[in-house]
């Protein structure tokens, strides 16, 4: 802030005035900035913060049906939870959810930008036809892809049937399958969101460039992986981020088809608290189960912005 | 000046934008959502969602309140996935409904919240008016007092098609396990599957290898004492059979539930299947077949050490108002449901899956006048009859295990089936696992 | 010439065939079915055109089922839920980014942490605190916790749009004489229009299909959800197909309708915001 004086001897007064002003401004600034913030930070606080709360107060007592009375015990539920087998077997299948979700949906999500990216009227009706999975409630996405699949009416055994693969059923009764055919049927789910995502990053890369780069003679695929690639760093860091939390802590869409099922092979880390805290009736395990898994995402999550950072700050 | 009004306006502004959703539109039902709010009204919450049921259910509460009771029901469907947690939820904040519907082991699990009132009084007066069938009063009997008013039996039996056997050349249900497995056999061809028996981690699981078990002599999961004795070489014979069954399911079943094995039946992909009476209302629909193609016959027994049997659910609801006012009203209206005029429509709501359990309900013209219960009039005694043998692990004999609810929660009895289904256990690797995480979910 | 285009040409094409089949089929499978009758829909052999088309599944669904009310429901917590989180959440990215109020990063970081925490646990812990204030069992509750969900993230995809709004608009308009409000509203809201749109889509879309919560917070009837309604529909051992199916094809089809408005902005907009 310039204030124009006319006489030297006042020039020190009037820049105190200055100083004294703009700090009174940006102190009145900084009121305006919270207030703004309050209401976000109050609905974090109430919905997501007192729960959070309640559940790390819960894990160190010992209560059984959810609501029911209960007592302190200290850390004995940490020490059994850290010590059970299913627990980390959970873990390690959430482990293999996250990352079949996210390369599954990130190669489908992009391959679909590239294919929306047209101008036709294809390309056009591709772009809003493309969102249609995403917009559909996951009991209804649970419902199709079973029934979808089913050996005896399920249109996908038979078509496969008519190409020569025979005796498909559905995969979600089947130890090895039911995973990888979650997987898929969560990222049809999801992938619409990432593939539009990826779409609008990469329509910020002006045309110029891929003009230079045909110009010099490099193919389709080189100009993918030097020109594109590299410049929608900052949004597949994003979405792999905020994805990946995401996808972790799904659990309706699984335990709608298997309730954790066929014998444990789908039971994620989500969907082992809320057998515990639901179906085995230990809230208060269930509340442990939660924090410990809380600490380990908040680990990989800082682990992933350390090293998948892209370099410009973000 | 101008920076002072403005950061008031702001603050303002952001102020209401908080308070709006808080207070304004949006509508609402308000704090008489859960219960007790309506000084006159009693709220009633049941699970039986599918529309047909609503209805049904609601043509009874509206026959009632037209008699000008006191306190007049007003009925809240919920989801059975739900409801364990909603029911904890509105206990602690003390907005539960005056009438709740339940099956015995939901009962286990919403008694330890303090709420529910024994209805001992009501239920002898009930029986002695309507006589109840034993099986259904004794899931809700603990502690010398009766804690929910039986509403509504179902049962199971072997359901199979008539035309199928006929083209098989089999001309009567099987009677025994062997014959069972054989009938099977025989009518596993090409498309077609000898039975359907569903393997999903489910409750239909838990359900249909139950009944199995009844019928091999092992359906009592626990020594009079409480202890858990489920580990019994007949438990693994029932489960051995079932393993057989399963090989000649659809290829699929590891993923079936209730609607599967139904729709594999009706479609003739499936000869056989073992369920409870939902399968008469839509059979001809679905199947496009005359009813006289639907037989039904009591479960198939175990060749030796078998007896008769199937799982029997009894039905019933808990009074948990808080007032003794509200409870004589909500008394009131349960007196009203199992009277003989209204018994009926109260049943039809579901055709032969929902089943009297008092004797002059049998008879009631206003059930058995109904399309369904007339045209399947064989089976629909048949299975008044498998009623008599029915029976629930953890109720049986007079049984009252309290922490059931955490054993049918978890469906550790589907669990077993999935570890030799797709596990490849052997059965009585399987029963002993089923053993051990019985004894964990009951002990803690 | 011709033949170098053809080569070109034919992985997209079967790209655009395997996307179409991927996406419509499902869809187009389960709307054929919804217009079979019970028989039809479980045959063995499948028919891609039903044989005896009948409306009597949806008729079902609109005189059996309360699918209106339900529709009602679904639309009112939605817009709402989409008014709203606009609402809070230009007003923190605002806070956040323009005013450049300390600790941006920490609320950043904070944003992360709430995504982490498994939903399950929040179920009664969250009812409870409803019912303290008599919310349960209103769409106001549904209503704040969609927006609780939703703002954080939408804070943070309008941090991109802010910064690409030049700072020497707010410099012009303060020597104009216009106060932070006015600035606000009146200069920088109107230029976040394709950012506010992606917001709102988002947030309708999140609401429209959340369940869970719903599930749990609502009690009365006369208030249900679709998803709800839809889940009513598989009741407990029976599934009546053909009203599955028509109550699916009703779920999915009025979700379209603010993509035909705003679609144009919210496919525009989710870019810019996550480039930044």
């Amino acid at each position: 802030m310039s204030e124009r004086t006319a006489l030297p001897d006042v020039r020190g007064a009037a820049a105190l005035h200055t100083r004294a002003a703009g700090r009174r401004r940006a102190w009145n600034r900084h009121l305006l900035g919270y207030a703004l913030v309050a209401p976000l930070v109050l609905l974090m606080v109430g919905v997501i913060g007192y729960p959070l709360l309640n559940t790390v107060l819960l894990s160190l007592r010992d209560q059984g049906v959810v609501g029911s009375s209960s007592h302190f015990v200290g850390l004995a539920n940490y020490q059994r939870v850290l010590g059970d087998g299913e627990f980390w077997a959970a873990i390690g299948r959430s482990g293999v959810w996250l990352a079949g979700n996210l390369v599954v949906q990130t190669v489908i999500a992009f391959a679909t930008a590239l294919l929306i990216g047209g101008n036709g009227r294809w390309a056009r009706g591709a772009r809003t036809w493309t969102l249609f999975p995403w917009v559909i409630p996951a009991v209804a996405v649970a419902v199709i892809w079973q029934w979808l699949t089913n050996s005896n009416y399920g249109i996908v055994p038979k078509v496969a049937d008519a190409v020569g693969v025979h005796g498909l059923g559905s995969p979600f009764g089947d130890t090895a399958l039911a995973m990888p055919a979650l997987i898929l049927m969560n990222s049809w789910h999801w992938f619409p969101l990432g593939a539009v995502v990826i779409y609008g990053a990469m329509r910020t890369i002006p045309g110029e460039i891929y003009e230079a780069a045909r110009v010099d003679g490099a193919s389709a695929w080189r100009m993918f992986w030097r020109i594109t690639f590299p410049l929608l760093q900052p949004v597949l860091f994003a979405l792999g981020l905020v994805g990946s939390l995401w996808s972790f802590n799904i659990v309706d869409s699984i335990y709608l088809v298997t309730k954790g099922g066929p014998v444990n092979a789908t039971t994620t880390a989500p969907v082992f608290i809320y057998n515990k805290a639901f179906n085995e009736f230990q809230a208060s395990d269930a509340a442990a189960v939660s924090v410990v898994t809380i600490v380990l995402l908040a680990a990989l999550a800082f682990v992933y912005i350390r090293v998948a950072r892209p370099k410009e700050d973000q | 000046m101008r920076f002072r009004t403005a950061r008031r306006v702001a603050v303002a502004a952001v102020g209401l934008a908080v308070v709006l959703p808080v207070t304004a539109c949006g509508g609402s039902s308000g704090p008489a959502g859960g219960g007790g709010g309506n000084d006159k009204t009693l709220t009633l919450w049941h699970m039986e969602q599918p529309p047909n049921r609503v209805a049904a259910f609601q043509k009874v509460i509206d026959a009632y309140n037209a008699t000008n009771p006191e306190y007049k029901v007003k009925a809240q469907v919920q989801d059975w996935n739900q409801v364990y947690t909603k029911i904890s939820s509105a206990v602690q904040s003390k907005t539960q409904p005056d009438i709740l519907f339940t099956i015995p082991d939901f009962t286990t699990y919403v008694r330890p919240l303090g709420v529910v009132r024994p209805v001992t009084d009501l239920v002898k007066e009930l029986d002695q008016e309507h006589h109840f069938v034993e099986a259904a009063k004794a899931a809700y009997h603990d502690d010398d007092q009766y804690w929910a008013v039986p509403l509504y039996g179902m049962v199971q039996m072997l359901w199979y098609r008539k035309d199928l056997f006929a083209k098989a050349g089999i001309t009567e249900a099987p009677k025994t396990w062997s014959e069972l497995l054989a009938d099977a056999k025989k009518l596993t061809t090409g498309k077609q599957h000898g039975i359907a028996v569903p393997a999903g981690k489910n409750l239909a699981t838990d359900q249909v290898i139950y009944s199995l078990m009844l019928t091999g002599g092992a359906g009592n999961f626990f020594t009079p004492s409480g202890e858990v004795d489920f580990d019994k070489p007949q438990a693994v014979a029932a489960l051995s059979l079932y393993a057989e069954l399963l090989k000649l399911s659809p290829s699929d079943a590891g993923s079936y539930s209730w609607g599967e094995p139904q729709a594999a039946f009706n479609s003739g992909a499936a000869a056989m299947a073992i369920e409870k009476g939902q399968y008469l209302s839509p059979f001809e629909k679905e199947s496009g077949r005359p009813a006289s193609d639907l037989g039904c016959a009591p479960i198939p027994q175990a060749d030796s050490g078998g007896q008769p049997g199937s799982i029997y659910y009894s039905n019933a609801a808990m009074i948990l108002s808080k007032d003794d006012a509200r409870a004589k009203g909500a008394e009131e209206f349960l007196r009203f449901v199992l009277k003989p005029e209204n018994y009926g429509t109260f049943l039809n709501a579901e055709p032969g899956l929902f089943l009297p359990l008092t004797a002059d309900g049998a008879t009631a013209p206003s059930w058995t006048n109904n399309e369904v219960i007339k045209k399947y009039r064989g089976c629909v005694d048949a299975m008044l009859e498998q009623s008599k043998t029915g029976a629930l692990f953890g109720f049986v004999d007079g049984q009252y295990i309290d922490s059931i609810g955490k054993i049918s929660g978890q469906n550790i009895l589907a669990q077993v089936v999935q570890r030799v289904y797709n596990n490849g256990d052997s059965p009585a690797e399987a029963i002993k696992w089923g053993q051990q995480k019985m004894q964990e979910a009951v002990s803690r | 010439m011709t033949a170098a285009l053809r080569w070109h040409r034919v992985p997209r094409l079967l790209g655009m065939a395997a996307l179409a089949v991927l996406v419509l089929g499902p869809l187009y499978w389960v709307t054929m079915s919804s217009f079979k009758d019970r028989e039809e829909i479980l045959r063995g052999t499948p028919t891609l055109i039903p044989e005896h088309p009948t409306l009597e599944n949806f008729r079902e669904l609109f005189t059996a089922t309360d699918y209106p009310t339900y529709l009602t429901n679904s639309f009112i917590i939605a817009i709402l839920s989409a008014f709203f989180t606009m609402l809070v959440s230009f007003a923190a990215a605002y806070g956040l980014y323009r005013l450049r109020i300390p600790g941006a990063n920490k609320v950043a970081g904070l944003i992360l942490v709430a995504y982490m925490i498994p939903g399950t646990l929040l179920l009664v812990p969250l009812y409870q605190v409803f019912a303290t204030f008599e919310l349960v069992d209103t769409r106001n509750a549904l209503v704040i916790v969609n927006v609780a969900f939703t703002a954080p993230f939408c804070t943070w995809l309008l941090r991109g749009f802010f910064f690409a709004i030049p700072r020497d608009i707010d410099e012009a308009a303060a020597v104009d004489g216009a106060g932070p409000v006015r600035m606000m509203l009146r200069i920088v809201l109107p230029l976040l229009a394709p950012g506010m749109s992606t917001v709102a889509v988002y947030t309708f879309v999140f609401s429209w299909t959340e369940f869970v919560f719903a599930s749990q917070l609502l009690i009365s009837d006369d208030l249900k959800t679709l998803p709800i309604g839809l889940s009513a529909i598989m009741g407990q051992y029976t599934v009546n197909w053909g009203l599955l199916m028509a109550g699916t094809v009703c779920t999915i089809v009025p979700a379209i309708v603010p993509f035909l408005f705003a679609g144009r902005y919210f496919v525009g907009g989710l870019t810019a915001g996550a480039v930044k």
